[in-house]
């Protein structure tokens, strides 16, 4: 009893499997925290998402620092900063002038294809960083750029100048009319069929292991993952 | 005042209640110190950025949760670990060589260079596995490689493996540039409407093409450099 006591709450000392038992601990936590987690905190947004993962992260590991630091501390101080982030996010949704005070606004670092360097000093970003950062928005000749914008997640942001962007087929006159964009639906995955999904696009069992035959599948059992898109193809990869 | 003492300067033991004070300031201290060091810290650019996340967070973390721990040192810790980085991005920005390492060629002209490559402690099969991420798994397509300071790889590929461009095509370059928010959350953004040289009036009849029938109802609405306007309900 006094061991659990030891490894729950706090202790002058703690043996080696006390320790055990807190990692052990630990990591049930973790997997709890990233169950529940906000999307918007691992998308890390804006610096309180990043003070928030962090922290989190902090806190979590704290009891295999130190003996003294009790367990249920830890868990009261992680509810306490779950809440405050999503009060803060939910109080930023519905005020716009909350949400520029916490996050601040993006900065512009190049309008019109000319460098701010006002800007740039402002937010403390030297050209080199600028230019690290341009090959990952694909445009790794300044020359091409028309806007480049600091995001609040520290990451730039690029609009390239109208010369330079790609050609979309509908400067071709390419019609897409017949091109259905949007997400595919499921209908096997990991070798389970969805029959929700099926129902879904208004379909049955039975016309799904027709279209099956078609591809060459005779057993729906011996399917991995199928999907439909919205154009209607359909895509299987067998087991 | 017992109380006082205890949640400013820590004590052998705390009621939780106080402790849970504690956190909710220095998670205030911490938001505010992330907003001083700039959005460079958020998207960790830099090597010190990396470091300062660790520790500032760690700092904090312990304070939240030890009741032996001082709340005073820890805020002022805080402030002062945001201020040396804050230092750090300044000389970045001063003397970049000094501060950030520099980015290293590994590709040249198509051929791999080795010895950068071994010098920055990168195998073949971390380069590949890299390059398959930014999909650019040919190399033949590849011109130049740089290892960003950061970490990432940029990859530049050869002209004539880019996507063709309007240039290209010959066709007349398209209004480039951001789109402008004309209503933002439901708000109508009269300054941007007044700067872009349109009025109220104008936006009712584009919406009213677009099957609006009042601008209450449409949540972003923005206005793209080719004229075109955007809206969603």
């Amino acid at each position: 009893m006094d061991f659990l006591k030891n490894v729950l709450g706090s202790a002058t000392e703690l043996s080696p499997w006390g320790f055990v038992l807190r990692t052990v601990l630990v990591g049930i936590l973790l997997w709890a925290e990233g169950k529940i987690l906000p999307h918007r905190s691992g998308g890390q947004f804006a610096g309180y998402d990043f003070t928030f993962f962090w922290m989190m992260g902090g806190i979590t590991a704290a009891p295999l620092f130190e003996p003294k630091i009790s367990f249920l501390n830890v868990i009261a101080i992680i509810a306490i900063i779950y809440l405050l982030h999503y009060l803060l996010s939910f109080l930023m949704i519905k005020s716009r002038t909350l949400a520029k005070l916490i996050t601040g606004e993006p900065i512009p670092l190049v309008s019109g294809g000319k460098i701010i360097r006002r800007n740039m000093a402002k937010a403390l970003f030297p050209l080199e960083l600028l230019f690290s950062e341009l090959p990952s928005m694909n445009a790794p000749n300044i020359h091409e750029v028309q806007e480049a914008v600091l995001e609040t997640n520290g990451h730039v942001s690029v609009v390239r100048k109208g010369e330079a962007l790609p050609v979309t087929p509908a400067e071709l006159n390419i019609p897409t009319a017949h091109i259905h964009s949007g997400l595919p639906i499921i209908l096997i995955h990991d070798g389970f069929i969805q029959p929700q999904n099926l129902k879904k696009i208004g379909r049955n069992q039975e016309w799904f292991e027709q279209e099956l035959s078609k591809n060459g599948v005779l057993n729906l059992k011996d399917v991995y993952y199928a999907q439909i898109d919205a154009a209607g193809t359909l895509y299987v990869s067998v087991k | 005042m017992g109380f006082l003492k205890g949640f400013l300067h820590g004590a052998k033991d705390l009621p939780f209640w106080i402790l849970a004070i504690r956190a909710v300031f220095l998670y205030i201290a911490l938001i505010i110190a992330t907003r001083l060091m700039g959005y460079r810290q958020v998207g960790i650019l830099t090597g010190h950025n990396y470091l300062v996340a660790a520790g500032i967070v760690s700092l904090a973390a312990i304070r939240m949760i030890s009741p032996e721990s001082s709340f005073v040192s820890g805020v002022v810790i805080i402030f002062c670990y945001a201020g040396v980085n804050i230092l750090l991005s300044y000389l970045d920005l001063k003397l970049p060589k000094l501060v950030d390492r520099l980015p290293v060629v590994l590709m040249r002209g198509g051929i791999l260079d080795r010895r950068m490559l071994s010098d920055a402690h990168i195998t073949l099969e971390n380069l590949l596995g890299q390059l398959r991420l930014k999909e650019a798994s040919d190399l033949t397509e590849i011109d130049t490689l740089v290892l960003e300071p950061t970490g990432k790889l940029s990859v530049i590929k050869k002209p004539k493996y880019l996507p063709v461009t309007r240039q290209m095509m010959k066709l007349p370059a398209k209004n480039s540039g951001l789109p402008v928010a004309l209503i933002f959350d439901g708000q109508i953004q009269t300054e941007n409407l007044v700067r872009l040289g349109h009025d109220r009036r104008w936006l009712e009849q584009e919406l009213a093409k677009q099957g609006f029938s009042s601008p209450k109802s449409v949540f972003l609405a923005m206005l793209n450099p080719d004229g075109t306007l955007y809206t969603s309900a």
